[in-house]
């Protein structure tokens, strides 16, 4: 009661109080919002032609052939070629020369072309160059290369002796060859190849040793065969020449030392012990006491490869000898000049050596 | 299949009892009891308490607008003298209707959007 005793006498007191806020305000009126922001109903939506399964089949659903010939029909891009249309081959090879030109003038696809080209050019170069230098390398290890392939000059040193290989063996002269042999009674000339004895001379000095050892080691022997010679026997003629006299007597028994061939026929003993350092094998051949049948039952080991004779023909009129400047095997007849400077004398196909005016060759 | 939606503005149902008319500016601070209807320009602040701020479809608002009800946005918020965007809180929801176009940062409770609203700023909803 009280509450509307009031609002009458507000009423009163104003009376257009609720108006006048009408009038400022102004009446109730319809915004639009617009549509609100959301997700979209999909229940709302018609499904009727859609996709479905019914009767075993696939309904109001177009086949991919038939949309592919309603795509074709459709498009602009196809070529509807009339009745009277040329042959397939025909169009085929005019649209390849055409597509061909296209290419070749295109700066883009040239150097495309360049860098194959170049490409191929160089795997090509590559390869090839590669087998070039196996077979130069296979060709490389096909040549001989002998043990003394550095001549007179190649030196091996074995337990502190430094000892020197010849080029190639050189079988002493006998006595027995002097008949083969015409020129036995002269001095025989080292060839240029050989090698000087006088520097292996490794026989220590010792105060009982005979005097006719110093005297045979000096260089100037007649006969100065290759001094092959290995370390045994250096270490065994070293021993015997330090126990004295007996000893390098019976170093000359036993080790047969080598010893020049024709101071040594004229005493009816065994020679001293010279400073000859040869092979066992070879200094057998020298020696006077051994006979002169054992060298030839015996071929004496060869230890270089190098120039030595290497094959005699059968009928004896030709010898092969490999020459040490160009390593290749020569053929030489009686009365030829080897390399060395040796001429020729005589072919022994029986026993395989070959006589020249200074040395006898044996084949390797 | 989404519709349009529409809002019945009864200022007196919704408690609008402050007005800028069409063609008025308004410039500096404005605090209000009750609701503010903006059909001409506010350059400034306004602190409106007690009922809803509506901006209608002509008028602009070129200031920063603190509202305890809620904001019915139809028309455009403009950047404010210094260049930066004005600000835009409410206590209530914020309704960015298709006409709006405001270059300011809002913040509300929730925010409803509809199609075609412009926003150039940042929008932002804290609980109640």
């Amino acid at each position: 009661m009280n509450a509307t005793k009031e609002a009458r006498q507000s009423k009163r007191a104003n009376p257009n109080n609720h108006m006048i806020t009408r009038l400022v305000v102004g009446e109730a009126f319809v915004q639009s919002m617009g549509t609100p922001v959301g997700q979209r109903s999909l229940f709302n939506q018609d499904v009727s032609q859609t996709i479905r399964w019914k009767h075993g089949r696939w309904e109001n659903s177009e086949g991919l052939v038939s949309k592919l010939r309603k795509a074709a029909s459709q498009s602009s891009d196809v070529l509807n070629l009339p009745i009277s249309a040329p042959k397939e081959e025909e169009a085929v090879e005019f649209n390849f020369l055409e597509y061909a030109e296209n290419l070749l003038t295109d700066p883009k696809v040239k150097r495309r072309i360049y860098i194959a080209s170049l490409t191929m050019a160089s795997l090509f170069l590559g390869i090839s160059g590669y087998f070039l230098y196996d077979q130069l390398k296979s060709a490389d290890i096909d040549l001989p290369i002998p043990l003394g392939a550095g001549g007179p000059s190649n030196a091996s040193s074995q337990s502190g002796l430094k000892v020197e290989e010849a080029p190639f063996f050189v079988r002493p002269l006998e006595a027995g060859d002097a008949g083969t042999n015409p020129t036995a009674d002269r001095p025989v000339v080292p060839s240029a190849n050989a090698v000087e004895p006088a520097g292996v001379l490794p026989i220590p000095s010792s105060g009982s040793a005979p005097a006719g050892v110093a005297t045979q080691a000096a260089p100037a022997s007649p006969i100065i065969p290759a001094p092959v010679a290995n370390s045994s026997t250096v270490a065994s003629v070293m021993a015997n020449a330090a126990n004295g006299p007996t000893g390098a007597k019976n170093a000359a028994k036993n080790e047969t030392p080598a010893a020049p061939a024709a101071p040594a026929k004229t005493d009816g003993k065994a020679p001293p012990p010279t400073g000859m350092i040869l092979d066992a094998e070879h200094s057998k051949g020298t020696s006077s006491e051994s006979s002169s049948k054992e060298p030839a039952k015996e071929p004496p080991k060869v230890r270089s490869g190098g120039s030595g004779l290497v094959a005699i023909t059968p009928d004896g009129k030709i010898a092969l000898f490999t020459n040490p400047k160009t390593r290749l095997p020569e053929r030489f007849k009686v009365g030829d000049k080897l390399p060395s400077g040796e001429t020729l004398k005589s072919i022994d196909t029986s026993s395989g050596k070959v006589v020249t005016d200074s040395k006898e060759y044996v084949l390797e | 299949m989404s519709t349009e939606e529409s809002i019945i503005i009864d200022p007196v149902a919704m408690n609008i009892v402050n007005r800028i008319a069409p063609g008025s500016t308004f410039r500096g601070v404005l605090e209000c009891n009750g609701g503010l209807m903006i059909q001409g320009t506010l350059e400034g602040d306004a602190k409106v308490f007690g009922g809803p701020v509506v901006l209608m479809q002509e008028g602009v608002i070129k200031g920063d607008v603190q509202c305890t009800g809620d904001l019915f946005l139809f028309g455009k918020v403009v950047v404010k003298e210094t260049g930066e965007f004005s600000e835009l809180s409410a206590n209530g929801a914020a309704f960015l209707a298709e006409t709006m176009d405001a270059h300011a940062n809002i913040t509300s409770t929730a925010i409803k959007t509809y199609e075609g609203a412009q926003i150039h700023g940042r929008i932002s909803t804290r609980r109640k």
